[in-house]
């Protein structure tokens, strides 16, 4: 299908991509296209102007420094995924982007994107959540910048002002250093049915010294698995332990009823994924 | 050239130019002048149209003309259905092209917008307003036959559309039988997605009175013959022309309302129309496939040995008769119920019911993947009664190969097979006896992986003209071919099969080339086109290969016999006496002197000293009529595992054993395999449309519609055995379908078997994970497997 005709201006620098976003209320910001467009061909979005900014080089850096890094919302899937230094840092990246979509998609999309159109399936909802990103944005107020867990605040809603764009994403390190990614799809849309990142960092002893555990795709929003988090600090990584972590877990999120995927489905997929989750990472080595 | 050519891996001709992007599809087509359709569809699932204002689009730029319903009603005729089964009482009921008082699916076409533009096609369309009275709606057959049911059709009460028996009195054989199993089946809704959705371009000549189509169709012909009729248009002024088609699975064999419109926009307004259908208008109003719900009742001994089967099937054909659609659940699965099992007792009973979804049609395999579904199922269910392995369920009761030509209980003819030996060589290939083993070994473990069979028969190669009069489709079901020899030798042939996908280019030449010892690449097919093959029945129904080879083989053996009486004058021998091999002809027990084929062509064209006789030129058409169907035959396993605590079934592994007579060539024979597992794995595991209570898809795109994707698969193990069909020249039967046909159940029964240990006997398809996991989980709340 062919969307309604509008306006497209390739903005080159932030400010003026701002400034268009504040004349004109139906805008839309352009990054990668594939969220935006296919709604724009289906009519269910109608922006009578698209501001691209894929040109903007600052948003499009991949920057990894000792303590710290920072992902422009620009940056495309492929390039984050096949940074070095960031597989270093960060390897739950690299192990999420492989398993979105497919390669198209992957050279195309944006992480920033992503970010944005909130999908609460979307993959890196997860790995944001458990790294404790923090996404920075600016308006006419300047910058500010909002932590993950206040960013997704509905489905298909992200906490930002309608003249506020996306800048980068940031996070501090080191993080935990054992990592992964576990995802469930959905067998039509590719999208997590459920999605399980973990982070996860242990004393000498062997136990639990941090643990961070997102989920995506199954409830109504992603969300920080925080009581199997409770459950797991201090322990040793059982297996009884980590089952009842997952149970508790899978407790934290808000589930309804879609098609054929029942609440009581997604819950206990959750649970088996988060289990699942916790053990691969737990026998990776750091 | 070697005769080699029957039987060899050839590389496929058509992908010299599909696969570098040079195929000439019909959106591809560009005319000068050319104006772009669209369609506005009902959002309603059943409503009365109370009033249209087209007035704001007809304003707009751009736009040509806007047509309703009531502008069409009696300039267009009602878009009819092909086939009628006897004895059913088929309600044929109007289906005007554009809905003018009540639309009755959501898709329903109810206006047609011709703008110049194909950016405007949208726009112009949400220009138009429609006030609809909305009518109650219902989705489900079952539901659809119940008194109070809102109604259709006035002519159709409780929406039943057809009601047919056929087969044998099975009363007797249930009265004393000492097993009876009984269950109910629901095959359900699927979506038929070729890569290319459908298009159609038309132009009219306004000189000539000349209308030009091309569309994408399974069966070029057939859109003739009835379009012809529809729009009042002289059939030899008709020429409907089907390029690279994109595959159709029977999707493309309907006339569909759509290609009638544009036809008639393009004659009305004398310019050429293209009208291009989008992926989410091709889930909405493209023919769908299936949704049956069937009672089955298996009547056996305690030893495993089937007395009797009983079926009757209730159909959902949807808002209205698509062309082939009251066909499908009737002959093509009623027939054939029994599968490839010696049942002395048989019937079927079928109810072809009307409801407010889009209309129902062939769609891969056409009534016999549903026909195989309930038989391979209830065998298993049979065997699971009385405590005997499926394998030797299957044994006992498969017809034996000394009794081909076999006659079921329908009046079938089973032409030749030989169904013990390939359910060996499944067997032996999947090593069975270790599976069993191994699968007890994992259930100590608590893991489960099941082992599931399909020893399955199919009917194609549609078949015999006196047959297809018989039961009711109103067509013949021969085929023509047309083969010339150019003077330099050169072949072109021509078929009035319509390949779109299934490699007849190159299957078709080889036949030829194997005949007449010519190379490959001299020998064009040409298809799809009604101006260049003066009449043809199309592609579906696997007949291209049993039918239309058998009418290119005969075209080509008379070209032969005419080339060697020519021959016979060159080399001063009488005709008797000459010997025709690998493109020469010799004189009998004679290597010393020959002329070639090229040799003789060109004496036939020049024509300076022919036999007396024998007229000019070299090329020859035949008109073959099967005598029967051809009914390939094999087995299929499935091995899977199941996820007991996510409820997601893996396929591990897939053996198929398939025997389609003689193979061409390989290669293609496996992609067909291939391609109709991963459709019928679609089935059994990721595939089903669902409606919701106002009757709205819900499934109207591939982010809920999960069509199989490559890493659902295994490596598909495949292997032949080779029983020829007696009854055509080439001893060749279809293979189009078996793919489809045998995995369904393949897959049903490998994961109900691994499902044994939680008492689970059947699970409604698709097994999606939701599905397979709430009945493990209720199984281990009742104290099921732990």
């Amino acid at each position: 299908m062919i969307p309604q005709s509008f306006r497209y201006h390739r903005a080159e620098t932030v400010d003026e991509a701002l400034r268009l976003l504040r004349q004109e209320p139906d805008a839309k910001i352009l990054a990668g296209g594939h969220s935006l467009l296919p709604l724009m061909k289906l009519r269910l979005a109608r922006p009578r102007l698209v501001i691209d900014i894929g040109r903007i080089a600052e948003l499009s850096r991949v920057e990894v420094s000792r303590d710290r890094v920072v992902l422009g919302a620009m940056a495309r899937y492929y390039q984050v995924a096949s940074h070095e230094a960031l597989a270093q840092v960060a390897p739950i990246m690299r192990e999420a982007i492989a398993v979105i979509a497919d390669p198209q998609v992957r050279h195309r999309g944006t992480v920033g994107g992503s970010a944005v159109h909130a999908d609460p399936t979307a993959d890196l909802a997860a790995v944001f959540l458990a790294t404790d990103a923090e996404f920075v944005v600016r308006g006419s107020q300047g910058e500010r910048r909002i932590a993950a867990q206040e960013w997704y605040v509905a489905p298909m809603m992200a906490a930002l002002g309608a003249d506020e764009m996306l800048c980068r994403i940031e996070w501090p390190l080191p993080l935990p250093a054992q990592q992964g990614y576990l995802k469930f799809p959905h067998p039509a849309s590719g999208y997590a049915l459920a999605g399980v990142a973990v982070l996860l960092s242990r004393a000498a002893d062997g136990r639990v010294d941090a643990v961070h555990v997102a989920v995506t795709g199954a409830g109504d929003l992603p969300f920080r698995a925080e009581s199997a988090e409770k459950a797991l600090a201090g322990q040793w990584l059982e297996p009884r332990v980590i089952a009842a972590a997952a149970e508790q877990g899978a407790a934290d999120g808000q589930y309804r009823d879609d098609g054929p995927y029942s609440a009581a489905y997604r819950q206990n997929l959750v649970r088996v994924m988060i289990q699942r989750a916790l053990l691969k990472v737990s026998e990776s080595s750091t | 050239m070697s005769q080699a050519i029957f039987g060899e891996r050839v590389q496929r001709k058509e992908d010299v130019r599909l696969v570098r992007g040079r195929g000439q599809y019909t959106d591809d087509i560009q005319l000068p002048g050319m104006l772009y359709a669209g369609i506005l569809r009902s959002p309603h699932a059943h409503a009365r149209i109370k009033r249209i204002d087209t007035s704001a689009a007809e304003q707009m730029d751009g736009v040509v003309k806007v047509y309703t319903g009531r502008d069409l009603k009696g300039r267009i005729g009602s878009i009819p259905t092909a086939w009628i089964p006897p004895d059913s009482d088929l309600k044929a009921v109007e289906h005007p092209a554009l809905a003018y008082d009540t639309v009755r699916y959501v898709g329903d076409g109810v206006a047609l917008v011709i703008v110049t533009e194909r950016a405007l096609v949208e726009d112009a369309l949400e220009a138009i307003r429609v006030e609809y009275e909305p009518l109650p709606s219902v989705t489900d057959q079952m539901a659809a036959i119940q008194a109070g049911a809102p109604l259709l059709h006035e002519g159709a009460p409780s929406n039943i559309a057809l009601h047919w028996k056929v087969g044998t009195d099975t009363e007797a054989a249930f009265q004393g039988a000492p097993v009876v199993v009984r269950q109910t089946f629901r095959q359900q809704r699927l979506i038929p997605n070729p890569m290319e959705p459908r298009a159609t371009v038309a132009q009219y000549d306004t000189v000539t009175g000349e209308l030009t189509v091309w569309a994408t169709t399974q069966n070029p012909h057939i859109h003739r013959f009835l379009m012809a009729n529809i729009l009042g248009i002289p059939e030899h002024k008709l020429r409907v022309v089907a390029q690279d088609v994109g595959g159709g699975f029977g999707s493309k064999i309907a006339c569909y309302p759509d290609e009638v419109l544009v036809s008639y926009a393009a004659r009305d307004l004398g310019r050429p129309v293209k009208w291009t259908e989008s992926r989410s208008e091709h889930f909405l109003v493209t023919t769908h496939g299936r949704d049956h719900v069937d009672e089955v009742e298996l009547a056996g001994t305690q030893d495993g040995r089937i007395l009797a089967i009983r079926v009757r099937a209730y159909a959902n054909l949807g808002a209205y008769l698509s062309t082939a659609g009251p066909g499908v659940p009737t002959i093509l699965f009623g027939l054939i119920v029994n599968g490839a099992y010696d049942i002395p007792q048989a019937s079927s009973e079928v109810y072809g019911i009307f409801t407010n979804t889009t209309p129902v049609d062939a769609y891969r395999g056409a009534g016999r993947p549903e026909a195989t579904y309930l038989i391979e199922r209830i065998v298993d269910r049979y065997a699971q009664e009385i405590g005997m392995d499926p394998v030797e369920v299957r044994r006992r009761n498969l017809v034996k190969k000394e009794q081909f030509p076999f006659t079921n209980p329908f009046g079938l003819t089973y032409d030749s097979g030989n169904y013990h030996q390939a359910l060996d060589l499944a067997l032996k290939t999947v090593d069975y006896e270790a599976l069993r083993r191994e699968q007890e070994a994992l259930r100590q473990q608590g893991k489960y992986i099941g082992i599931g069979l399909s020893t399955y028969v199919e009917m194609c190669g549609l078949g015999p003209s006196q047959v297809a009069g018989a039961v009711g489709f109103q067509g013949g079901l021969w085929e023509s071919a047309l083969v010339r020899i150019h003077p330099t030798g050169k072949v072109t042939v021509f078929t009035g099969a319509s390949p779109h996908g299934q490699g007849e280019e190159t299957t078709f030449a080889q036949i030829v080339a194997e005949r007449l010892g010519v190379s490959v690449e001299d020998i064009d097919v040409v298809h799809g086109d009604t101006d260049r093959i003066s009449m043809g029945w199309g592609t579906y129904g696997s007949r291209t290969t049993a039918v239309g080879g058998g009418a290119l083989a005969l075209a080509v053996d008379r070209v032969v016999a005419k080339a060697k009486r020519i021959a016979a004058h060159m080399l001063e021998v009488p005709e008797e006496a000459v010997e025709f091999q690998s493109g020469r002809f010799y004189p009998e027990g004679n290597r010393d002197r020959s002329v070639s084929l090229q040799e003789v062509t060109l004496q036939a064209y020049l024509a300076w000293n022919l036999p007396a006789g024998v007229e000019p030129g070299l090329e020859a058409s035949a008109f073959y009529d099967p005598t029967n169907f051809t009914y390939p035959f094999g087995t299929h396993v499935a091995v899977v595992s199941v996820d007991a605590d996510t409820g997601e079934v893996r396929l591990l592994r897939y053996v198929a054993v398939d025997d389609c007579g003689p193979v061409i060539n390989p290669m293609i024979v496996e992609g067909q395999v291939h391609g109709g597992i991963a459709q019928g794995v679609g089935q059994a595991l990721y595939e089903g449309a669902r409606y919701d209570d106002d009757g709205q898809l819900v499934t109207g795109s591939f982010l809920d519609y999960a069509m199989p994707r490559a890493r659902f698969l295994p490596r598909l193990e495949t292997l032949n055995t080779v029983t020829p069909s007696p009854h055509n020249p080439l001893g060749v039967k279809g293979v189009g379908e078996t793919g489809t046909i045998a995995s369904t159940p393949a897959v049903v029964n490998a994961v109900i078997d691994a499902l044994t240990p939680f008492g689970i006997t059947d699970l409604p398809m698709p097994l999606t994970p939701p599905t397979v996991w709430s009945a493990i989980h209720a199984a281990r709340q009742t104290g099921g497997a732990s």
